[in-house]
């Protein structure tokens, strides 16, 4: 028997109200990996190392720190998970807001990537400042 | 008092008490009551005829006790205030009366009226007039979606083998309490903020509800997961969970959300397959 | 038939925000999710700021050394504090989103209560470690 089963009508691909599933998965296992480091990030950086006569935190017991592979990479990976995962949840708002065509949606994305990268060469830079 | 008395609805009435709704249920006329209070409300109006945008209309109900959002609108058509409103059962069973009471969809059957009470039509779809809205891209999102019980046998012409499976008295009850509940009265779609019109990239709560209702239906043969993965836009579902919020059946599509997501993770194929959107 | 306008020409998540701000209850998921969306893009500020803030010591003369002590000031432990919630509040009820997505049975009513909970809990625990 025909019958006429129409497709899911296309109106203009909206490039930026798409999602894919791995971006979905992607954003929330970050999450729970930033929570994991964070707290890691808190305890060490903040609490264990701070100087207990003046309550500051120096320049020498920050590079003390970095010396240590492990420390290496959970701050470095605190900032890469923490960048990516905070810009796509910028970038996801911006879109559920309404009315983001694809090139701007497209401009948006470049723009987050950029800036995502520059900050991370950026904390590699201040990184390698404390290391010597 | 007199010129403040009026004739509240039989239904009124007949809540009030079985005297004073049993004597009168003969009579045509129900009796003249005092109104325990008048209430200011105020309801959108649009005559697509005459206006150019839509207004709001604030008018004076006498309330009387028990009485509902649709009762009040009857008042006024008994007034002569001709307000267009869908409304049949009245016992919150069909779903015809959903609209937007004081900012939150809900049957107004089901909604007693307030003071200061807001009535707009759903905000999801192009008003007809004044309340009444049009939701005839439901049936387009329907098909688009094939909810119904699909055969593999269809695409082929011939007749679907229906004897490879039994009525089961659990399905049927579980789906009595559960899917069979949902009366379409299209409040979760529009409380979903993820979801702005049958135009949007996700569906709806509603549409995956029924999503679900499908794939556990069991002479289903279509690839419902499959749907929900790549078609419906689920992933755009942000679980806030107000479709659970406003649903008058107290059901829950942002849960079946959850079960459908959980059901394509086990499906690592879907996962690193096409974008999202496209149909199947 | 003549065009027939929406109701409103905003888009549901303005709408929704709307809903938040005004008088009117919606469910506790709803607001509990607006405050996660208003602490992510506060996180995100922050990160960048504190980005910065380290980067000083890529500028000689010791601007590390004197940046760490005016943020010793105890004026900065409230800000801190307060950072304290917003991440906590984020973190647990990003736990919360995922676990509702993967756990069958978990109540998004009682978890969304659970998660302002244990945010306030940890909170005060955290503030009074901090002060």
């Amino acid at each position: 028997m025909q019958r006429d089963i129409p497709q899911a009508t296309v109106w203009s691909v909206d490039r930026g109200a798409e999602m894919s599933i791995a971006g979905w998965l992607a954003q929330r296992w970050t999450g729970v990996l930033l929570v994991v480091f964070l707290l890691a990030h808190l305890v060490v950086a903040h609490f264990v190392v701070v100087s207990p006569t003046t309550g500051e935190i120096s320049a020498g017991e920050v590079a003390s720190r970095l010396q240590s592979g492990w420390f290496q990479v959970l701050d470095m990976g605190l900032l890469g998970l923490a960048l990516y995962h905070g810009f796509n949840g910028v970038l996801r708002v911006i879109v559920s807001a309404g009315h983001v065509g694809n090139r701007l949606y497209f401009v948006l994305l470049g723009l987050f990537w950029i800036i995502g990268i520059a900050l991370t060469y950026y904390g590699v830079l201040v990184f390698r400042a404390f290391l010597g | 008092m007199s010129s403040l008395a009026i004739c509240p609805s039989m239904r009124a009435l007949t809540r009030l008490g079985t005297e004073s709704g049993a004597e009168h249920m003969t009579c045509y006329l129900p009796p003249i009551v005092e109104p325990e209070a008048i209430y200011d409300v105020s309801i959108l109006r649009f005559d697509p005829d005459v206006d150019a945008e839509p207004h709001w209309d604030n008018y004076k109900i006498p309330f009387v006790r028990t009485m509902t959002v649709i009762e009040g609108l009857e008042w006024l058509w008994d007034q002569g205030e001709y307000i267009a409103f869908r409304s049949n059962c009245r016992e919150f069973t069909c779903g015809s009366c959903a609209m937007e009471i004081n900012g939150k969809p809900a049957l107004a059957c089901d909604t007693l009226l307030e003071d200061g009470i807001r009535i707009e039509p759903m905000s999801r779809y192009p008003v007809l007039r004044d309340l009444v809205v049009d939701s005839s891209s439901v049936a387009r999102r329907y098909k688009e979606l094939r909810l119904w019980p699909e055969c593999k046998h269809d695409k082929d012409g011939k007749t679907c083998s229906t004897g490879d499976w039994t009525i089961d008295w659990d399905v049927i009850k579980r789906y009595r309490e559960t899917y069979s509940r949902c009366i379409e009265c299209y409040s979760c779609l529009d409380a979903c903020p993820a979801s702005h019109s049958d135009r949007s990239q996700y569906y709806g709560p509603m549409y995956m509800l029924q999503l679900g209702r499908a794939m556990e239906h069991p002479a289903d043969e279509a690839d419902r997961v499959g749907q929900a993965a790549r078609q419906s836009g689920m992933w755009l579902c942000i679980n806030c969970y107000e479709c659970a919020t406003v649903c008058p059946m107290q059901l829950n599509p942002a849960e079946v959300v959850g079960r459908l997501r959980r059901k394509v993770m086990k499906r690592p194929g879907l996962i690193m397959g096409r974008r999202s959107r496209e149909a199947t | 038939m003549s065009t027939i306008p929406t109701q409103s020409s905003k888009s549901t998540y303005l709408r929704f925000w709307e809903r938040t701000l005004s008088d009117r209850r919606m469910g506790v998921g709803s607001y509990v999710w607006s405050l996660h969306r208003v602490t992510g893009f506060v996180m995100v500020a922050y990160l960048v700021a504190h980005l910065f803030v380290l980067g000083t010591i890529l500028q000689s003369g010791g601007s590390f050394d004197n940046i760490m002590s005016v943020l010793a000031n105890p004026g900065v432990k409230v800000g801190e504090i307060i950072l304290i919630w917003v991440a906590i509040l984020h973190g647990v009820n990003g736990i919360r989103l995922f676990a509702l997505d993967l756990a069958p049975s978990m109540n998004h009513r009682i978890s969304a209560y659970a998660v302002v909970a244990v945010t306030v809990v940890l909170g005060i625990v955290v503030a009074v470690f901090i002060w």
